[in-house]
């Protein structure tokens, strides 16, 4: 994973300090999980996937 | 008469009254603030700066105002510390950083020039996670500020110098900011009331940011009925904030009644009460039988897409606050404490898609929480699954369990900000003797129905009249 890190914000032009790239690396990990939680959820739910637009910065 | 050291320990609702009718002077009261600012700061670290000149010139100001009979309301002559990332014109606001040390604002945030219209004396700036970016106030610039009731406690974050402040008596209330439970989390470990209002209620020109789709700005006091005071002065539309929403005012004081019968109260059992402390659920359990007893109807409803708030908060969070900080965190990363430069740095990694399906996961989510408040009044959860830690920790107990401290202290307040809705903390109970404190969540735009349930809910005086010994700390 950390080199995967390291190649993913170095292309983004990201200057990193060595000791931070293993929290790094188990934040993004515990998020692709429950990103991949999210994507089964959005396919079932055509509500949410297709109806739905992206917003939520304005309450009403 | 009050004695003087007395002045500070009293709330708004006590001490105007006596300010109006000229039996107390603002001169005093603000004396007997500054002189426990004097006595406590050192062990509690509440204040970066304290204004005590300037504090005691406004005070003599307003006690000259209120001797010509010019009386603003209920917050003149109230002196109050304001958190560090609230602009005040031609003072230093360091957001709580290394960066922004030496900042000057050239213009007062809109909250403070209406609180300064309104009369209030302001003492100082307080302590606060650096950036805004935590949960602890544990900042490596400034030093941690400590939780009154204990002082090896973290008094919660960010907004923990205002948490700190009020419930040491150094400050009569003050002002917070939120983005995923910056009030609310302080608020609950400190035992005083956090008020984060409807997103666009309160405007936030003039307070730096984190995630600007997420921040609030709102009341943190002694009482509920002081909260919708300061809320009163504070709330109302702002040209200057793109997000200000325009809303017709509320006289809340009118709904501040203990007659919450035929009122309902909503719980959630399968996000909101799954994986809390048993101590904890306990106290917020014992508080719903409570506000039952007051003639309250509980009813259970469902949220079913608070599964995936935390995730669409994170995403939401992160890329915002790294988008805030994107050159900084290039620039001069060394500057930042180690744990707000790596949620810095984790802002860089999420994708445009995976920020939209975030927002795609917002919106869902403001419409469960709608249809649940088509069957009740307000909802009602614990402040945080866990008990106050212990300074220094990166992990928190619950039963037994260390899990991680930022993702769980903000589980049950960030999906309320995600969704832009009001909520009140209030303390609950008490656990080996330091409060724990309860979330009423409201409607948008319904603050006076978490306002009233919280009132009602005060009134059986949770804490039994226990206060934190702030002898034991000179």
């Amino acid at each position: 994973m950390k080199p995967l890190i390291i190649q993913l914000l170095e292309s983004k032009g990201m200057l990193i300090p060595e000791s931070d790239y293993d929290e790094l690396s188990e934040l993004y990990e515990s998020a692709k999980i429950q990103k991949q939680a999210l994507d089964r959820s959005l396919l079932e739910d055509s509500d949410i996937a297709f109806k739905s637009v992206p917003g939520g910065d304005h309450v009403g | 008469m009050l004695a003087n050291e007395e002045l500070a320990t009293k709330s708004i609702e006590e001490l105007s009254p006596l300010i109006r009718e000229r039996k107390i002077s603002p001169v005093e009261l603000t004396d007997s603030v500054l002189n426990q600012v004097e006595k406590y700061n050192k062990s509690l670290n509440a204040y970066l700066s304290i204004y005590d000149g300037e504090a005691r010139q406004a005070a003599k100001k307003a006690e000259e105002e209120i001797i010509r009979g010019n009386y603003r309301g209920s917050l003149h002559g109230i002196p109050m510390g304001i958190k560090d990332n609230i602009y005040f014109k031609n003072k230093i606001t360091t957001m709580g950083s290394k960066i922004h040390q030496n900042f000057m604002s050239t213009y007062d945030a809109t909250v403070i020039k209406r609180l300064r219209d309104a009369g209030v004396i302001f003492t100082g700036k307080l302590n606060m996670h650096e950036y805004a970016l935590g949960v602890t106030t544990e900042n490596p610039h400034y030093g941690p500020s400590r939780n009154p009731w204990n002082p090896n406690k973290i008094s919660g974050g960010s907004s923990g110098g205002p948490g700190v402040a009020i419930a040491a008596n150094m400050s009569i209330a003050s002002l917070g900011t939120d983005t995923s439970g910056s009030i609310n989390i302080p608020s609950s470990f400190c035992g005083i009331v956090g008020l984060k209002p409807t997103y666009g209620k309160v405007s936030k020109y003039g307070c730096f940011p984190e995630a600007w789709s997420l921040d609030h700005v709102g009341p943190m006091s002694k009482t509920v009925a002081d909260a919708a005071t300061i809320l009163s002065e504070i709330e109302g539309f702002d040209e200057n904030d793109p997000s200000s929403i325009k809303t017709s005012a509320v006289n809340y004081r009118d709904h501040l009644t203990t007659d919450i019968a035929g009122m309902v109260i909503g719980i959630n059992e399968d996000y909101f009460f799954k994986d809390v402390d048993n101590d904890v659920e306990q106290a917020v359990r014992s508080a719903i039988k409570v506000l039952k007893s007051m003639g309250a109807r509980i009813e259970t409803v469902e949220v079913p897409v608070l599964e995936f708030a935390e995730y669409a908060l994170m995403v939401t969070d992160f890329s915002e606050l790294g988008t805030v900080h994107h050159y900084n965190i290039n620039s001069r990363p060394l500057d930042y404490g180690d744990d707000v430069r790596l949620l810095i740095e984790s802002g860089q990694m999420f994708s445009a898609v995976d920020y939209l399906q975030a927002q795609q996961i917002r919106r869902k989510l403001k419409s469960d929480f709608k249809k649940a408040f088509e069957k009740v009044d307000v909802l009602l959860a614990p402040s945080t699954p866990a008990h106050t830690p212990d300074i220094g920790n990166k992990f928190v107990q619950i039963n037994g369990n260390d899990v991680h401290l930022l993702d769980n202290l903000t589980r049950f307040t960030g999906p309320v900000n995600l969704a832009g809705l009001p909520s009140l903390i209030l303390p609950c109970g008490l656990i080996e003797g330091i409060p724990v404190g309860m979330q009423l969540i409201g409607p948008a735009f319904k603050e006076e129905k978490i306002l009233k349930v919280g009132y009602a809910f005060e009134a059986s005086n949770p804490l039994k009249g226990k206060k934190p010994n702030l002898e034991v700390l000179i």
